[in-house]
């Protein structure tokens, strides 16, 4: 007995040994490798612009849903059914309007995007590693980014209020409805239910130009 | 007892499963600061979260953030210290509450409209 517990003890001793060298093998094959390269502070062009395309494909659909959703509110009988569908699409835009909050992935992406491009145009204004031309150059790439993102993020800004509005607009009408619905007024409640759809649709046909002009910084460099 | 034990443990996986969504119901809050910054050192902070936006030099600045769903509190911090607690209010699911930072008599106050 004595005999294989010291066998086991051999194995994991050679067990933990093995993944130590593998382990400190590796270490030493990335670290080879990372100083091949410069330092490299991570990039966050490409992953704004991924959000950017994410947040129009997923607006384009919202738009479109809330679109529908108005639609189908006019076609409604029920005062039941109405309240409902007019939950739904509170909830739809409250939706599109998380897409551009403030605190939001784009809105937090773009605004990362700018910060690092302002530092590179430091570092290049201090720069004697480059020559002139390619010093200007790399300047002159950084600051279109800039722009471009500023534009982006002021776009999408533009989508948050409109956004804001039409979710004050639902959220008011809504609330009226409740109202109404206290003193029982069914059909009152039917005409301010269909007014506002047609309001809705309105206002998401100017959206969906809106979130078709955003364009994303393209990397250029 | 084992049926207990059967549903129980439907309860918990379902409660499991929600929490793997990680998708809390959300508010929005816009905050509206219709005052210059009076001091480089003021910050906005909602629920603990600097509000980056409302810490402009701009003579006016409007944010729109979303909260989960629940109490919201919005405090001026003067450095890292918290100086004043400027207003507290609860957030719905979908919905939109509207806050104003304003200066009154050089006091900075905040007014809620959900």
């Amino acid at each position: 007995m004595p005999a294989r517990s010291h066998f086991i003890k051999i194995v994991l001793i050679s067990v933990c040994l093995g993944l130590a060298t593998t382990a400190g093998g590796a270490r030493s094959v990335a670290f080879a490798a990372e100083a091949d390269k410069a330092p490299q502070v991570a990039n966050p062009v490409d992953d704004f612009n991924r959000a950017v395309v994410e947040a129009k494909k997923s607006l384009g659909d919202l738009s479109a849903k809330i679109e529908e959703s108005s639609k189908q509110i006019e076609g409604l009988t029920s005062t039941e059914a109405a309240r409902a569908q007019v939950a739904e699409l509170q909830s739809l835009i409250a939706d599109a309007l998380g897409q551009v909050a403030d605190n939001g992935k784009v809105m937090t992406l773009g605004q990362k995007v700018v910060d690092f491009a302002r530092s590179k145009e430091a570092m290049f204004d201090r720069d004697t590693k480059f020559t002139p031309d390619e010093r200007q150059y790399l300047l002159k790439e950084w600051r279109r980014i800039e722009t471009e993102a500023k534009r982006a993020t002021d776009d999408l800004g533009n989508a948050r209020s409109e956004f804001t509005e039409l979710l004050r607009q639902v959220q008011a009408r809504s609330d009226y409805i409740e109202e109404l619905q206290a003193l029982n007024n069914a059909q009152q409640m039917l005409d301010v239910i269909k007014k506002l759809a047609g309001e809705v649709r309105a206002a998401s046909g100017s959206m969906k130009s809106l979130i078709q002009s955003v364009t994303a910084p393209a990397p250029g460099i | 007892m084992s049926q207990l034990m059967a549903w129980a443990s439907a309860g918990l996986m379902a409660l499991g499963l929600n929490s793997c969504t990680g998708e809390d119901p959300v508010g929005y809050v816009e905050i509206t600061r219709t005052f210059p910054q009076t001091s480089s050192r003021d910050t906005f902070r909602i629920n603990g979260a600097e509000v980056a936006g409302l810490n402009s030099a701009d003579p006016m600045a409007k944010v729109v953030v979303s909260q989960k769903v629940g109490k919201v509190v919005i405090e001026l911090y003067r450095g890292e210290a918290l100086h004043w607690q400027l207003c507290a209010f609860d957030v719905a699911r979908n919905r939109l509450v509207t806050a104003t930072i304003y200066l009154q008599n050089r006091d900075i106050r905040c007014s809620v409209q959900s």
